[in-house]
């Protein structure tokens, strides 16, 4: 009777066995920010579903990460080894990870799946090894302009038709014709904000598009002290003195401004990083009954100083790392197979590019832009040229990028305030620039 | 035969000190694993060079490091121009409302008390929220109330020099509970025939004040100078939830300035190093203030 149980026993373990590639049922531990906004929790829960049918014994655990210390939080896990074994997010985190020693070397994901966009595999590309398996590439850092304002306003037609072929003084005109106009109602050219650091990346595009650099082409020396910059922080200052924008600028955060464009308030938004993003917003509005009809939106490439050709500060790509833990083989094969199967599933990719189509695939596969909006098809291929004078290799990727981003928005609100001049407020930035530069 | 006495006299205590130990050690527990063990572990890293995986010994430099830093100065000196106002606030302002409460009803004196003690026992998250709408020039109540009177609403989120004055008054709100509640205390329990005795040698009620009640309730207002100062050298969350240590950096303390390193920038080791330079700077203000208050007293 006792070998009839134990052979009972044995063949259920072998049978249970036999339903999964791992030794034993394995569980993953996945964290991610919301990072597209609409659709991308939606479609990464339906892909581990997908996942984890045809991989019995694998389970993975999402742990859906608020904005709020999200980098805290990392810092923490990574200090104190309670890292999950998945980490997805944007480069303002990620980028730093593959330097780190923690993250596993995913070169052989990213060699079986194939097709990449190079420069987005690169971000993770360390002595050779790569430890990030580009999501999606971020969308590019434009202005989303409020079209059915700017036509009640009667400026449209001082838009450049190409989305990007106008100067600053193109830009200062359009500012101040629709400010003739529309301050009267309240609603602003404009909306800058100084008071958090977050979506600074317009400011940098700003100052690319003009020219200007922040730091020199090896990464070693503040390269923003030049007069193009100053020229930019002067334009600011300009169009802060003459009331373009809206209200108090020096304590207003980019969420802030944001809300102020979708309530129409400000014709111009540096935060939403095009039109693309501010259809999604307003149809999000339209569809939770806040708004009627949703405002046309469209996308432009900040302006540049002379005409010369615009340069768009980008983060790259949002991305995927494994963290090595205990070196758990099974956990580590599993979150692997996991991250092919999200690189390749083309339900997944089709379904996070059209709910939000600025962010484009990394990689090159069988699939299509599936959209219905008609403003939004309309949208995405007005702005699609725009994606190739993105620019990631500014610094925005290296790791003490945080320490150096820490100063800029306190000079600006210096300019803006009037305690500093735009020499001042450069001098300031380059002086702190150079001071993390000497200890990173 | 005094060994053996001795002996059972040790036995019967045995319970008795097992009692106590058993009672102390969760707390013994708790200080040497979140203070004591933290503390010796903060000393050592911030002479290591901190990576996720391991950590190298350097000496001195990130002690070298944080003082070459301008933002580390800029941190000290926000943190005492806050203290600036908060101490004397909080010293000064304990003493006038116990002083004005002694002679009132137990029930004002307990009312007053529980209002003083609400910010204290709210939410600081919360709290800094409500001040950050309250206070905002673009579309506070501030801002709002300005409008209606015609006037420009007051930068006082923006401009340095109201910001750091506006964060030492409301950190002085959700620090002066427990100095009234002390002071009042000692007061109540003064002993009444000093004052009687200054009576009768025809002192005044304010000569009273200066010459009797101050001096004798002087470990009180030293115990509260002392606690105050430690306890806003390492003023953080109000900064940190209110201002984001802006306006122009003038609000990122010390303490700010150590969170920022660590979880912001994993530079543990440096956080380490201003850690305890923090600790110094505490210690040295704590014992040029026990000098001070010590010196000219009676015991």
């Amino acid at each position: 009777m006792k070998k009839l149980l134990a052979a009972l026993l044995a063949l259920i373990m072998v049978l249970s066995m036999g339903s999964s590639a791992f030794a034993a049922d394995v569980e993953l531990t996945l964290w991610t920010p919301p990072v597209f906004a609409i659709g991308y929790m939606d479609a990464l829960y339906d892909l581990i579903a997908r996942f984890e049918e045809a991989n019995p014994g694998v389970t993975i655990e999402v742990e859906e990460l608020n904005w709020d210390g999200i980098g805290e939080k990392l810092e923490s896990a990574m200090m104190t080894e309670t890292t999950p074994d998945i980490y997805i997010d944007g480069t303002a985190r990620t980028a730093k990870l593959p330097s780190t020693a923690l993250c596993v070397d995913v070169s052989d994901v990213l060699e079986t799946t194939g097709n990449w966009n190079e420069g987005a595999i690169n971000i993770g590309k360390v002595d050779d090894a790569y430890y990030l398996v580009p999501v999606t590439l971020m969308p590019s850092t434009i202005l989303a302009v409020n079209v059915d304002l700017a036509k009640q306003y009667g400026v449209y037609e001082m838009l450049p038709e190409d989305r990007m072929s106008w100067d600053w003084e193109d830009f200062m005109a359009f500012l101040k014709a629709c400010g003739e106009k529309s301050l009267t109602d309240g609603v602003y050219p404009i909306g800058l904000f100084a008071g958090s650091q977050s979506s600074d990346i317009a400011y940098y595009t700003m100052l690319l598009s003009a020219g200007a650099n922040v730091l020199n082409a090896d990464h070693t020396e503040a390269a923003i002290n030049t007069p193009e910059a100053v020229q930019v922080l002067a334009n600011v200052k300009e169009i802060v003195d003459n009331g373009l924008t809206y209200p108090g600028i020096a304590e207003m955060t980019d969420e802030q401004v944001m809300g102020v464009f979708l309530n129409q308030k400000v014709v111009v938004d540096l935060t939403l990083n095009g039109g693309v993003n501010g259809i999604t917003m307003f149809n999000e509005m339209v569809t939770d009954g806040l708004i009627e009809k949703a405002p046309v939106v469209q996308g432009y490439a900040w302006p540049t100083m002379n005409g010369s050709a615009t340069n768009i500060g980008n983060w790259g790509a949002n991305c995927a790392a494994i963290f090595e833990n205990e070196g758990d083989e099974d956990k580590i094969a599993a979150a692997k197979d996991f991250l092919a199967f999200m690189a390749t599933d083309k339900a997944f990719n089709e379904t996070l590019w059209a709910s939000a189509p600025s962010y484009g695939p990394a990689r090159t596969m069988d699939i299509e832009l599936k959209l219905e909006d008609e403003a939004m098809i309309a949208e995405v291929g007005a702005v699609t040229h725009l994606a190739a004078y993105n620019n990631s290799s500014f610094g925005i990727l290296e790791s003490y990028w945080g320490e150096i981003r820490q100063y800029f928005y306190p000079n600006l609100q210096s300019l803006v305030l009037g305690n500093k001049t735009p020499e001042e407020a450069i001098s300031s930035f380059e002086a702190s620039v150079n001071e993390v530069l000497q200890y990173n | 035969m005094k060994q053996a006495a001795q002996l059972k006299r040790d036995r019967k205590k045995l319970p008795e000190m097992l009692f106590i130990i058993a009672f102390l050690a969760p707390w013994m527990a708790d200080i040497l694993v979140f203070k004591i063990y933290p503390f010796f572990y903060g000393i050592y890293i911030s002479f290591c060079k901190v990576t996720y995986k391991s950590m190298k010994f350097i000496g001195l430099k990130n002690y070298i490091d944080t003082f070459e830093r301008s933002l580390f100065w800029d941190s000290l000196l926000a943190t005492f121009k806050i203290c600036l106002v908060t101490i004397p606030l909080i010293v000064l302002g304990s003493l006038l409302i116990s002083f004005t409460i002694h002679h009132c009803s137990k029930r004002f004196k307990n009312m007053t008390k529980v209002a003083l003690y609400l910010p204290a026992v709210t939410s600081e998250i919360v709290l800094a929220i409500v001040w950050k709408n309250m206070f905002s020039s673009s579309f506070g109540l501030s801002a709002s109330m300005c409008n209606i009177l015609g006037i420009k609403p007051i930068e006082w989120l923006t401009n340095a020099s109201l910001t750091v004055p506006l964060v030492g008054v409301l950190v002085t709100t959700l620090c002066i509970a427990q100095p009234v509640i002390l002071v009042s205390t000692a007061i109540d329990n003064m002993n009444e025939s000093l004052l009687e005795a200054s009576a009768l040698d025809g002192a005044n009620k304010l000569q009273q004040l200066w010459h009797v009640t101050l001096p004798a309730i002087r470990p009180t207002i030293a115990f509260v100078m002392i606690t105050t100062t430690i306890g806003n050298l390492q003023v953080f969350y109000i900064p940190f939830l209110l201002t984001g240590g802006g306006p122009e950096n003038a609000t990122v303390t010390m303490l700010y300035l150590v969170y920022k390193n660590a979880f912001e920038y994993g530079n543990y080791g440096l956080a380490g190093a201003q850690g305890m330079i923090l600790f110094v700077v505490i210690g040295i203000m704590v014992c040029l203030q026990y000098r001070f208050t010590r010196a000219g007293s009676v015991d």
